[in-house]
């Protein structure tokens, strides 16, 4: 018997005689004396010992996986590791290379890796080994292009900095998980989301609120779809799958969902159901909601049928007896013998056509689990995953009796992150009580509630008109410019989403405005037509003996848009009130509609600015720039828009001059100030009632003389005879069902300045 | 005048979905102005066309749209060899010959162009004809019929209050399912089951009206779906042709549809 390990001692490389067999049986001719060549060389490189006795291995599982001829990237690369990262690092690489070879298709993805890992050892040559270690989930997820851009992101981000590199690739970044989830599949949940939701939707009229699952550490990457109630949680991609099959995919998930929010019914209490019995249950409702969907949709129940791949004649162990039973339920023509899975189907059948009783199913799913128990199979709930892969983790039809989870933010009740709290300030007004409006009386004192601080600026200083003394008051009221606090701006991505029916109509007007309007304008001077009526009229005069008119043409001109817009919101005390009925207080429709009005000003490319104001007497009124002219419609503008909070008084004549004077330095030829109010003008220094609205009326007056015109919009029903005084009968609308402001406002907006 | 060419000879097919049948008759012995109100494709016109076609009157049309001037509806002096000559519109036709008057789309043209029908409408029943100084009085079988959606048209165009209160409305949606399967089997002339299974399509459609349709797929595609289908085109591809390609541009929504008529079947 050749001792094939003297064969390779004679070229001076010592191996182990079982090695040495392995690998001559598997190279021969040139790729053998090139496998020398090459174990040569490192030997020249005086690498450790073990490294050749471990390439030899490695060399025998790359010739098992792709055949013989692809060593020699393997051995330019473990010389070029040693020399960066140390002996250690090159033996990891090679004591992983089986597993690597057994998840990566092909010599191509092969090369790929270690050209990766070859990077990594420049890099961060410390990182080698671990991420090495690794190589069995991370290659599990990632095919070499992304593994490679694991590698190369992580890199980039951490730079020189050790610490990061190392928290990068042990995976204990947050940020490294989310590449790996990015880089898992091709097809992720952004690109199917909105085809899914419109799929669910066509189907059975339900508008799921799609989210992407969180991803919490790095064993767990969330691999099952999830719901509850009208919430579906999709992972952001499915692993391992790619391209045409990851999507239909998704599609079989979101349509498996969307079965169980139309045919489940009522969520099942566990009581003391036990894991197993709850899987099976599980999994003869989802062949309810599977085949009750496909009557009126066949094609569907082919799609999932075509998921389910299971051997009849496969291992006696839980999970492949559930998936077995799964494929049974739900395709007729798949034959399997064994016992319990024939008895689940035929009792499962038994209870149909409708599956109307849920306890039927409870009592087939508790049968079944005592069964298996009997049967001595274990059944690990901890480990147990749903199959096939688009099925939902079947939480969604069961009670478990949990606190609601954190899906549903009112976003009233998010507080805003950056607060400037005071506690006792010497300046600070009085803490005051306001009562309640609808009381009549002259003598009643208002107390209001102060905001929490922040901290204002004095700006400047304008007049107020007396109408007793029909005369102004020079430097009476100081305006103190507020920065508004902010809060997450996705809040508003939030309520915008609430809307989106609305939201589309606003985008469809606002294309229909922008597509630039061709108007025919008659009766011209001069022009490229003749205008047909101008032109019969014209000779109908000349024949009476009257005098003609010269503007007989028409032509056509583009619409041209030149306004700038100033919302101005009261944010006032009295806008904390809740409408009837609802959870919702009137400055939360306010600022809603405010965020539909702003994505539609936006839309249009208008000059616009939000303003909010409020105030405390009149050495405080309170202005807060949103957005102003200037600035664009950012996430900065929305978190301050978000952040608003309510409280103190309406002193409207000076807000209103403040807003003027800002607006007085567009250059626009036509110039707006759209007023949201909820109330009468008031403030806690003022007792009549009438002193307040004069001077709102002379301040509309005002800005009218400069050509800047003023719109109101008053919320609630107690409005009309202070409106109409102060902004003219023409120019404010009342809203009397505050909700409607929502639709209306941006509507609104359209009809003005259309 | 004759206007043998408005009359319609042969009956055209009509299944009613309601009372409105009556309702015309009723408002046509009283000469109440009538709106008709509902989606594209549902039926407005061919119920005109059909109660005309009972009533054996001649019916005018006229295709609404925004640069209808007043001069298009009721006429104007045109120039000729011999000089001025005035010309009746559409409107001044019917009016002076008892024919039945359709506007179509009538949120389409302008407000000032709308108002023309305002001394029409109220019980004096006249046409003033400026130009002409001449008042006609409406020939007593003479019946104004408007048509609009109320869906989709913009804010900006609307009709004035003033217009609408002069009308009686019927409402037009799309039948419920049995009775749209009979109607589309009979236009396309395909049997039940198809027209079921085209209906289906249709329903689904229209659940995604607002999440991303302005509306659903109208009655009158499922017909021309129909149609394709019995000259050899498959359901897919006619449902394709016929439905999704021209219902809407976005890549998403013509998959989300596509899978729909597909697992359809």
């Amino acid at each position: 018997m050749p001792d094939h390990s003297q064969f390779f001692a004679g070229h001076g490389i010592k191996l182990k005689i079982s090695v040495a067999k392995q690998l001559r049986e598997r190279l021969n001719g040139g790729s053998l004396e090139a496998w020398i060549i090459s174990a040569r060389e490192l030997l020249d490189q005086s690498v450790a010992e073990n490294i050749v006795e471990f390439y030899a291995i490695a060399s025998v599982d790359l010739a098992d996986a792709y055949g013989a001829n692809v060593n020699n990237a393997l051995s330019n690369s473990i010389g070029f590791i040693v020399s960066k990262a140390g002996n250690a690092a090159a033996l990891s690489l090679l004591a992983n290379t089986q597993i690597a070879t057994s998840l990566l298709v092909d010599e191509e993805e092969f090369s790929g890796w270690l050209t990766s890992i070859r990077e990594l050892s420049v890099a961060a040559p410390d990182q080698v080994i671990q991420v090495c270690k690794k190589s069995q989930s991370l290659l599990s997820s990632l095919n070499a292009t992304g593994f490679h851009r694991w590698v190369a992101a992580g890199i980039t981000s951490s730079g020189h900095d050790r610490d990061r590199l190392k928290r990068y690739f042990s995976l204990e970044d947050p940020a490294s998980l989310h590449v790996i989830e990015l880089e898992s599949s091709d097809v992720r949940l952004a690109s199917v989301e909105k085809k899914i939701r419109t799929l669910a939707t066509g189907l059975w009229g339900i508008a799921p609120v799609i989210r992407a699952a969180e991803v919490k550490n790095a064993q767990y990457l969330p691999r099952r779809t999830s719901f509850d109630t009208n919430f579906i949680r999709f992972p952001t991609s499915f692993p391992g799958y790619r391209g045409k099959e990851a999507e239909v995919l998704f599609k079989a998930a979101a349509t498996h969902i969307a079965a169980h929010m139309e045919f489940s019914g009522q969520k099942r209490e566990v009581k003391s159901l036990q894991p197993v019995q709850i899987a099976i249950i599980s999994i003869l409702e989802d062949a309810k909601v599977e085949l009750l969907a496909g009557r009126n949709y066949p094609g569907l129940l082919r799609m999932w049928r075509s998921f389910h791949v299971t051997n009849p004649n496969g291992a006696l162990i839980a999970e492949s007896l559930l998936a077995r039973l799964s494929h049974a339920l739900i395709n007729p023509l798949y034959q399997d013998e064994n016992s319990w899975v024939a008895k689940g189907r035929k009792m499962f059948f038994a209870a149909g056509p409708d599956w109307d009783d849920s306890d039927d199913i409870r009592r087939i799913g508790v049968f079944l689990g005592n069964d298996l128990g009997q049967m001595r199979i274990q059944f690990n709930s901890k480990t147990y995953v749903v199959q096939p892969a688009y099925r939902d983790d079947n939480n969604g039809i069961w009670d478990y009796r949990e606190p609601p989870s954190q899906t549903d933010d009112e976003p009233d009740t998010v507080q805003g992150s950056a607060r400037v709290e005071q506690t006792d300030d010497p300046n600070q007004s009085h803490q005051r009580q306001k009562q309640d409006t609808n009381a009549p009386t002259e003598t009643q004192t208002r107390k209001l509630r102060a905001i929490e601080d922040n901290i204002g600026v004095p700006v400047c200083k304008l007049p107020e008109w007396d109408y007793v003394a029909a005369n102004e008051r020079p430097d009476w009221v100081t305006i103190m410019d507020y920065r508004p606090p902010s809060a997450p701006a996705k809040i508003i991505s939030y309520l915008l989403s609430k809307h989106q029916n609305l939201q589309r109509r606003i985008s469809a007007l606002i294309m229909q405005a922008q597509v630039g309007r061709l108007v025919r304008l008659k009766r011209q001077p001069e022009g490229d037509r003749l205008d047909l009526d101008a032109c019969i009229r014209a000779h109908i005069d000349r024949v009476a003996g009257i005098s003609t008119n010269d503007a007989i043409y028409e032509t056509t001109a583009l619409l041209h848009r030149d306004l700038s817009v100033l919302v101005l919101l009261d944010i006032s005390e009295s806008t904390k009130d809740l409408i009837n009925g609802t959870a919702n207080s009137i400055f939360s429709i306010e600022r809603t509609a405010t965020s539909l009005l702003a994505h539609a000003m936006d839309g249009m490319g208008d000059p616009f600015a939000i303003h909010a104001f409020c105030s405390n007497g009149r050495h405080d009124l309170r202005y807060y720039r949103i957005k102003d002219f200037d600035s664009s419609y950012n996430n900065a503008s929305k978190g301050r828009l978000a952040g608003m909070k309510p409280g103190l008084s309406t002193r409207m004549g000076a807000a209103l001059r403040h807003a003027g004077s800002e607006i007085d330095r567009q250059l626009t030829h036509r110039r707006l100030v759209l007023v949201i109010t909820d109330g009468e003008p008031s403030d806690i220094d003022i007792e009549d009632k009438k002193y307040l609205v004069e001077d709102a009326r002379k301040a509309v007056h005002e800005l009218g003389f400069r050509g800047v015109d003023v719109f109101a919009v008053g919320l609630g029903g107690s409005g009309h005879t202070y409106l109409s005084r102060i902004f003219g009968r023409r120019n404010f609308v009342q809203i009397n069902k505050v909700e409607s402001l929502i639709e209306r406002l941006p509507m609104l907006y359209f009809r003005l300045v259309g | 005048m004759n206007l043998q060419e408005f009359l319609i000879a042969d009956e055209p097919f009509y299944q009613p979905i309601g009372n409105e049948v009556d309702i015309f008759i009723a408002a046509y012995e009283n000469k109440i102005p009538l709106m008709l109100k509902g989606p594209t494709g549902c039926g407005k016109t061919r119920f005109i066309e059909h109660m005309a076609w009972r009533l054996k009157k001649p019916i005018i049309t006229v295709a609404c749209h925004e640069d209808m001037t007043a001069s298009d509806l009721v006429g104007r002096y045109l120039l000729d060899a011999d000089g001025t000559v005035w010309h009746d519109g559409p409107l001044t036709l019917a009016v002076r010959n008892g024919a039945i008057c359709y506007l179509d789309e009538i949120v389409e043209a302008r407000q000032d162009t709308t108002v023309v029908i305002h001394p029409l409408t109220d019980d004096r029943r006249i046409l003033p004809l400026d130009k002409k100084n001449e008042l006609v009085r409406a020939h007593k079988d003479f019946h104004l019929i408007v048509s609009y959606n109320p869906g989709y048209q913009s804010v900006l165009k609307d009709l004035k209050e003033s217009t609408k209160q002069r009308f009686a409305a019927i409402d037009f949606h799309y039948p419920i399912e049995a009775l749209e399967a009979k109607i589309v089997a009979q236009e396309a002339g395909v049997d039940i089951k198809t027209a079921e299974l085209l209906v289906k399509i249709g329903a689904s459609s229209r659940n995604l009206k607002g999440h991303g349709l302005d509306e659903g797929a109208s009655t009158r595609m499922l017909i021309q779906t129909g149609r394709l289908m019995k000259k050899n085109i498959s359901l897919e591809e006619a449902a394709k042709a016929a439905i999704v390609l021209p219902i809407t541009d976005d890549v998403d929504l013509r998959d989300s549809l596509n899978e729909i008529i597909s697992a359809s079947q």
